[in-house]
């Protein structure tokens, strides 16, 4: 069976006064059986957002370059034009809860009116009205919210019941898969703690989540999966018990070191020198200014794929047996 | 599970609801008109604009008479005075509404005539009297108008005097209101639709079309105002009948009249659109102009129905100095503007100041337009206190 999603050498460069932004640089991943959830993970500003904007093909004005091919079921819908791509992929194949879920509610519209508005739009639905707003209650329900919300304004909404509202919005057309955007970040834990057990709930029914954020303990609290994500590339990608047990890539150990522990003698590690600025970033390996274990080539070759010991991908030259030789090759030369 | 054990905050939020349903339900739209209610002045004027709108709706049945109809002996009489006491020598009591027809005399030592009331003669007007025949709209004629008398051929009682010609001032008054008032209207409308057809593009897009409407509208607005009407509007053949004239003055003045409201559009589309919640419409495959017309603009039409309200009187004001340097529309047609025509003369002024009462009801329409645009600001804003 093919996978719920591909995503192949996607690219994602912004124009901007300064140089060029290289917000997502050859991105290849692959989410396989439905009913799981990947993990995108990575420090803020590394394009977490920006590779979820390419996906749906939500470009800003300023895009320099956009490339690279999206499969969803083993159909190429990167191939479809802007407008059948809007009409059968956004929403329906595939849902974007966006960062900010908070304000993504149109203020001037009811709750009810909202959830409904996006299949009203569609010429081609054939739905009752009736029908559609018995589902679209159903959908409140299913994510834990009294009928009276339906009548409400977005103002009148908490924090977490507007998180709520959005993924029931993003339901309406069962789609197959869910991204969500760093939906918890701006929630107390109590309610952090409501949605993603409302996330394992649905995952649980079949909905493969692509789940994007900063904080990998909460990721791999949902995620089968988990990609590290850094300046606008993947670092490792492979199984939370992998990533989280045996952390291939140095900049995972360094994510995983910082994590604050309870009852911890040692103090959490923070990751020194900057995160990369996107529109200057290191030859070779663009971790290499900040590893702590560098090799000679690192500064020279970008890494390629390699396996870890312990099975996941990993791009750093660590892994590379034959890493000595190539690098006697370049002094060598 | 999870829905059971976690509907605390729904719960209160809910409570709060059935305590105070009426304001927590309220739309956008009951929370204006309960604040705008509570706003005196706006809601005089709006009930007196609404009945000056009236009046312009049926001029024929408010006004005595045609507007065309001439009293040749009455070339710019005097308003005629409305009396409730009888004034004749005999008389002395309390006879209702009546008034008294009048004398012209010729004054020999300034060879001017002279307009005297004959107090022994009253007569009595009533409501709903018969007079000349009028047509309401199309060929749906009638001959009832508000108020007239039973007298066989009266004097003329021309409320607000005669013009030049011996026309009945009042009722070229409520005839030409029925310009003059609704040229705004349409103006604006017309206005409207081009200003957020062009300001949505405009803003939404953002990019070389938006630099295109921009350059636009730059250059509409820097053509001296003035000029450029009367320019527009003397290029308008004098031999077009009075509807086809009414409708090019009326694009004409809209022409102008969409750049401020396609600024104001643009404006608020440029930030709007940057709203989380406009890119969660495109996540959900909306298209862009659903995403403007059915997303965005809800957010801001109180704010155009205040920019709309406040742009009439400008419209209004527009036409009547058109008509009134004779580039607007032509006589015989009536408009407040072309009434003023005969106030251009300062001798006749002085000596019949009645033809300036068009003027009036010009100021009197603009200040009640203005007035209702301030409440409905006042009562559009979020922040003013309710
Ligand atoms: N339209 C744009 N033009 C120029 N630069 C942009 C644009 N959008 C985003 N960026 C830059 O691209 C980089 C990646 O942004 P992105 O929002 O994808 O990061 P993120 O990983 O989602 O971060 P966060 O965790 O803070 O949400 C940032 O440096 C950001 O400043
Ligand atoms: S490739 Fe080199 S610099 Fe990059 S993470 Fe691995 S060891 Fe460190
Ligand atoms: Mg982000």
């Amino acid at each position: 069976m093919s996978p719920v999603l591909q995503v192949r050498d996607l690219y994602l460069h912004y124009a901007d006064p300064a140089g060029t932004v290289r917000a997502v640089d050859g991105v290849s991943f692959e989410l396989g059986e439905p009913g799981t959830a990947l993990g995108f993970v990575g420090e803020s500003g590394c394009g977490k957002s920006s590779a979820a904007n390419a996906m749906l093909r939500m470009l800003p004005g300023n895009t320099a370059r956009y490339d690279g091919e999206v499969w969803l079921d083993g159909v190429c819908v990167s191939a479809l034009d802007a407008e059948e791509f809007r009409r059968s992929v956004r929403w329906r194949q595939m849902a974007l809860v966006p960062q900010g879920a908070q304000n993504s509610l149109n203020p001037v519209m009811r709750v009810g009116k909202w959830l409904t508005e996006p299949v009203r739009q569609s010429r081609s639905a054939d739905i009752e009205p009736d029908a559609l707003e018995r589902q679209a209650r159903g959908l409140l329900e299913r994510v834990g919210l009294p009928s009276g919300t339906w009548n409400l304004y977005p103002h009148e909404l908490s924090g977490g019941m507007k998180q709520r509202v959005m993924i029931a919005g993003a339901l309406i057309f069962s789609p197959r898969l869910l991204i969500m955007d760093e939906p918890t970040s701006a929630l107390d834990v109590s309610v952090q703690a409501q949605i993603m057990n409302l996330l394992k709930d649905l995952k649980a029914e079949g909905l493969s989540i692509l789940f994007i954020t900063h904080d990998i303990a909460l990721a791999s609290d949902i995620c089968d999966r988990l990609a590290v994500v850094y300046a606008g590339r993947i670092a490792e990608i492979g199984s939370s018990e992998q990533i989280l047990g045996q952390p291939a890539h140095p900049y995972t150990r360094r994510l995983l070191g910082s994590i604050p522990r309870l009852h911890d003698e040692a103090l959490p590690e923070f990751i020194p020198g900057a995160p990369p600025d996107l529109r200057k970033l290191p030859s070779g390996c663009r971790f290499h200014p900040r590893c702590d274990v560098p090799l000679t080539v690192c500064p020279e070759r970008v890494p390629v794929r390699l396996k870890a010991e312990s099975g996941q991908d990993v791009w750093c030259w660590l892994h590379d047996r034959t890493v000595n030789q190539v690098a006697l090759e370049i002094q060598d030369e | 599970m999870t829905a059971s054990t976690e509907v605390f905050e729904e719960v209160l939020v809910a409570d709060q609801a059935d305590q105070d349903d009426r304001f927590y339900y309220a739309s956008q739209w009951s929370l204006i008109w309960w604040r705008f209610r509570r706003h005196r002045v706006a809601m005089v004027s709006t009930v007196l604009l609404l009945l000056l709108y009236l009046l312009a709706v049926l001029p024929g049945f408010f006004s005595p008479y045609l507007p065309s109809t001439r009293f040749e002996s009455y070339q710019e009489a005097p308003p005629v005075r409305l009396h409730w006491m009888d004034k004749s020598s005999e008389g002395g009591g309390f006879i209702g509404p009546h008034y008294y027809g009048y004398e012209k005399t010729l004054n020999k030592e300034t060879f001017k005539y002279e307009f005297e009331p004959i107090l022994d003669n009253p007569i009595r007007l009533r409501l709903f009297a018969p007079g000349s025949e009028y047509t309401i709209v199309g060929d749906w004629t009638s001959t009832i108008h508000f108020f007239g008398t039973d007298v066989e051929e009266p004097p003329p009682f021309m409320l607000f005097g005669a013009d030049r010609l011996g026309r009945d001032l009042l009722s070229r008054t409520l005839y030409g209101a029925r310009i003059s008032l609704s040229i705004g209207l349409i103006g604006v409308a017309l206005s409207l639709i081009l200003g957020v057809i062009l300001g949505g593009i405009s803003g939404y897009f953002g990019g070389l079309i938006d630099e295109v409407i921009q350059r636009l509208i730059d250059f509409l607005i820097s053509i001296p105002q003035i000029p450029l009407w009367m320019a527009l509007s003397a290029a308008l053949p004098r031999d077009w009948p009075v509807l086809k004239t009414y409708f090019a003055i009326t694009i004409i003045l809209s022409i102008l009249g969409w750049t401020g409201l396609a600024r104001v559009v643009r404006g608020k589309l440029l930030s709007l659109r940057e709203e989380d919640y406009a890119m969660a419409a495109k996540a959900a495959g909306t298209g862009e102009s659903r995403i403007i017309f059915k997303h965005l603009l809800p957010g801001f039409t109180s704010h155009l129905i205040v920019t709309v309200t406040l742009a009439v009187p400008t419209m209004i004001l527009a036409e009547t100095a058109l008509s009134f340097l004779g580039l607007g529309i032509q006589p015989p047609a009536v408009s407040w503007g072309t009434l003023l025509q005969d106030a251009q003369d300062i001798v006749a002024i002085a000596q019949h100041p009645h033809q300036l009462i068009p003027a009036a009801w010009v100021m009197a329409a603009v200040l009640l337009f203005n007035n209702v645009g301030d409440g409905l600001r006042d009562a559009a804003d979020p922040y003013s206190d309710h």
